[in-house]
Parts: structure tokens; sequence; C-alpha cells
């Protein structure tokens, strides 16, 4: 009886040291290397699906995209490890892009707060040109070179 | 000294169920917690790479977008996801067939080529695209020039999954 209690010990002692080094293992080498990219993974297809909605789909939808991406951007800016700079510019062009959408929908004062959160956010990662001009006329080539229709400019 | 040796076998024994018992329980809580996060990764890491075969019009261009398509597939029919992100799968799945049927196209199966073309064009009219016509289509999927990464263009609007086609360093 005493050496089963010893053993049993001798066991429980071991469990005790390989449970918290098991969890931290299995954390640090796997999960957390995973998570990282699972959660970059999801902001750059978010984002790349709405910035082609945005010159391929119906205004409704692009609007849609356009804000699920934001909000996306916006939640990982605290949770995702990878985030840098090509992500911050993303969310900056999400806004410049949802913007014109208000625009063309009448709705100006929404448009302008859009564009001005646009700016700011390229402003501070230090873009050369953040002015409203430039902006536009990226968006517009954007638009152009990925469709000649007249669409494209009527947008 | 046999008794020391068995007591060492008996506490590395506790060891390894401990470290096995405790990976599994975090992995579990992980997959249980992230399932969408776990899908993303792969899909996002496959998605490149399939792209990046296309664009470089290698021998197992169509094998990659044919895993994918299927990928995608599983995406918008999971009830797990929101619709707008099951959106996104669905406009991502339509423009691998539409990649699919380019591929078909210059190997000569016109036959198939439609069939992809015609999958790839229900796909993005669902997500809302205006012009589903075929030059639109080839339009958004034309191949991108793979260049080194001293010359990649520096475009503002370049998105963090496109830069992870082309990986510098």
């Amino acid at each position: 009886m005493k050496r089963a209690l010893g053993t049993f010990a001798l066991l429980f002692l071991g469990l005790t040291i390989g449970l918290p080094l098991g969890i931290y293992l299995v954390q640090r080498k796997f999960v957390d290397k995973e998570k990282a990219i699972g959660l970059m993974n999801e902001e750059g297809l978010v984002d790349e699906y709405a910035k082609k909605e945005f010159i391929y789909a119906d205004a409704q939808t692009s609007r849609e995209a356009l804000t699920y991406a934001i909000n996306i951007h916006m939640e990982m800016q605290g949770e995702s490890t990878l985030r840098g700079w090509p992500e911050k510019s993303d969310l900056g062009w999400c806004f410049a892009e949802l913007s014109l959408i208000e625009e063309s929908a009448g709705n100006t004062t929404l448009a302008e707060n859009y564009m001005s959160q646009a700016q700011q956010i390229l402003k501070d990662l230090g873009s050369k040109d953040s002015s409203e001009r430039h902006i536009r006329e990226i968006l517009h080539q954007k638009l152009v070179s990925a469709q000649p229709q007249s669409r494209a400019l009527s947008k | 000294m046999k008794k020391l040796v068995l007591r060492s076998i008996v506490v590395i024994t506790g060891i390894v169920i401990g470290i096995v018992a405790g990976g599994y329980l975090t992995f579990h809580r992980y997959a249980r917690d992230y399932h969408t996060v776990r899908a993303l990764a792969w899909l996002g890491i496959f998605s490149a790479v399939s792209e990046g075969q296309y664009d470089e019009n290698t021998s197992d261009a169509k094998q990659g977008l044919l895993y994918i398509v299927t990928y995608y597939s599983q995406g918008v029919e999971s009830p797990k996801l929101d619709p707008i992100m099951k959106n996104m799968m669905r406009m991502n799945r339509g423009l691998a067939e539409a990649r699919l049927s380019v591929l078909e196209n210059e190997s000569g199966n016109a036959g198939a080529a439609k069939s992809y073309l015609s999958e790839a064009q229900d796909d993005l009219k669902a997500v809302g695209w205006v012009d589903v016509s075929e030059a639109n289509i080839l339009q958004a999927v034309r191949r991108q020039p793979v260049r080194p990464c001293n010359n990649a263009p520096q475009s503002a609007t370049k998105t963090s999954a496109s830069a992870q086609q082309k990986p510098c360093g």
C-alpha cells in the first residue's frame, strides 16, 4: 500500500511538472503562431474582398463589404500580433473607398467624415501626399485600370 | 540503484503524460474557440500559393485551384460563418473558377472552360458584381507579373493578402 502510494506520488509529481510544460509548448510553438497567421489572413482576405467589391460590385454590397472590413481592421488593432504598416494602410484606403460610395449616394457629411479619417491614417503612416485630391486620383486610376467600362467612371 | 531508476521512470512517465494532456487540452480549447481563425490561417496560405501558381503558370496550378475551390465551397456551406464572410468565400471561389476557366481554355478544353466560367459568373453575380461578362471577369483574374522583391511596385492600395503572393526576404 505504501509502495503504491509512493509510486502514485511520483507519477503525480511528474504530471504536475508535465502539464504546464505541455500547455506552454503547444501554446507557444503552435497555437500563438497559427492564431497570428489566421488573424492576419482574416484581415487580409476581408480587405481584399472589400476592395474587389468596391471595383466590381454594386454600391450597397460594396458598402457592406467595406464597413465589415473596417470593423475587422479595427478589431485586429488590439488582437493581431503581426499587424503592421500594410494593414494600417489598408484601413485608410477602406475609409477612402467608403467615402466615395457615400458621396455617390448623396451622404456628403458621412463621405467627408470617412475621407478625413482616410487622410488622417495615411498622414500618420507618413504618406507624402495625403490630400483628398491625391486619394481620389489614386482610386480613380484603380477603377479605370481594373475596369475599362464606363461604369468605373460613373461609380 | 534499481529503485532510483524505477522512481525516475515513474516521474518521467508522469511528465510525458502531463505534456501530452496539457498540449491536448490547450489545442482542443484553441480549436474550439478559434475555428474560423484556424480555417482562415490555412485558407490564406493555400489561396496565396494557388494564385502564385496561376500567375506563374506552373504545371500544378490547376490542382491548386481545384483544391482551393473545394476549400472555399466548404466555407460557403458552413453554418458557422456570417453572411459577409460567406460572400467573401463565394467571391474568391468565383475568381478561382475563373482562373480554372483560363487554364482549361489554354489547354484546349473549351467545354470545361465554359463550364467553369459559368460557375464563376453565378458566384460573382451572387455577391453583387454588376458586370459578369466574360471580358470583365477575365480582366479581374488577369495574370499579375511576378517580379523580384526589389522591383516590386509600391502600390499604395496593395493589400496584405496580395503581398503574401510575393514574399520578400
